[in-house]
């Protein structure tokens, strides 16, 4: 599972650089996010620009780096295909996790949050 | 002119993760043939792929050496897909429908498992379960969009 992690401003950008993020590689995936996590993250983009294919693994690991944070940080999703988006809505995930288009505005969103306090 | 007609796929994996891309890809290649689009596509992919996901942790608890068998059919009406496991027989309860809003939970108490069968049921507009002998067998039907078709 190759991850590219970046910081910008107080947000950590991870970028998903495989096509697929299935039930091989998910829980690579959790275990690197709760990794990051455990190390004092907490305002996070996942960008899945790269990412052709989501299973309900994939999105299990997804899901379990927003447990793990506490309520005053966020994991938000950036980049998502159209298949990838209709994962979300199909599993009513769209109404936990905030999609946005660009990495660039997401950052932005969760940059505002952390300045606020 | 590129005609659609009925199209098939039949393919049999070991029960490992490892051989679920190769059924994503020939359905992919499948579903393009019988002109679906890509989205679409995909969304045929993911629900087999959940199929087989659960036939090889439920079925087979992630042990190789189990057989797992896929048909898909493609007709200009409809999509039709079984998947097969020899593993015990499952509780058909288990594929009772269940409801989820996430709105009304806490983010610590979301699942982090149990939405294949969501997605199964959001993708295609049947989904049956049946015991074949000594196979488990998941039906899943799905109905083409008329104005979609060729």
């Amino acid at each position: 599972m190759r991850v590219e992690d970046r910081c910008e401003g107080g947000v950590l950008v991870l970028t998903i650089k495989e096509r697929r993020l299935d039930a091989r590689s998910a829980p690579e995936l959790k275990a690197k996010v709760n990794a990051l996590i455990a190390q004092g993250f907490g305002w996070i983009v996942l960008d899945l620009a790269e990412v052709e294919f989501v299973d309900s693994s994939g999105l299990g690991a997804i899901v379990s780096g927003l447990k793990q944070l506490d309520q005053k940080g966020d994991l938000v999703i950036s980049g998502a295909s159209e298949p990838v988006v209709n994962l979300f809505k199909l599993t009513r995930m769209d109404k936990v996790f905030r999609l946005f288009p660009a990495t660039a505005e997401a950052v932005h969103a969760l940059d505002a949050r952390v300045h606020r306090g | 002119m590129h005609v659609c007609t009925v199209a098939e796929l039949r393919l049999q994996i070991d029960s490992t993760f490892e051989g679920v891309p190769v059924v994503g890809a020939g359905i992919r290649d499948l579903c393009a043939r019988e002109c679906l689009t890509p989205v679409e596509a995909s969304m045929i992919e993911l629900a087999v792929v959940e199929a087989v996901n659960n036939a090889i942790e439920h079925g087979y608890q992630e042990q190789p050496g189990g057989r797992i068998e896929i048909h898909v059919v493609v007709t200009a009406s409809q999509i039709d897909a079984v998947i097969t496991d020899a593993g015990p027989p499952i509780d058909p309860a288990t594929f009772a429908e269940r409801y989820e809003d996430p709105r009304s939970v806490d983010r610590s108490a979301l699942a982090e498992g149990g939405r294949g069968l969501t997605i199964m049921r959001g993708v295609f507009d049947e989904l049956r379960y049946a015991r074949r002998g000594d196979r488990n067998a998941v039906t899943m039907r799905k109905t083409r969009d008329a104005a979609a078709r060729p």
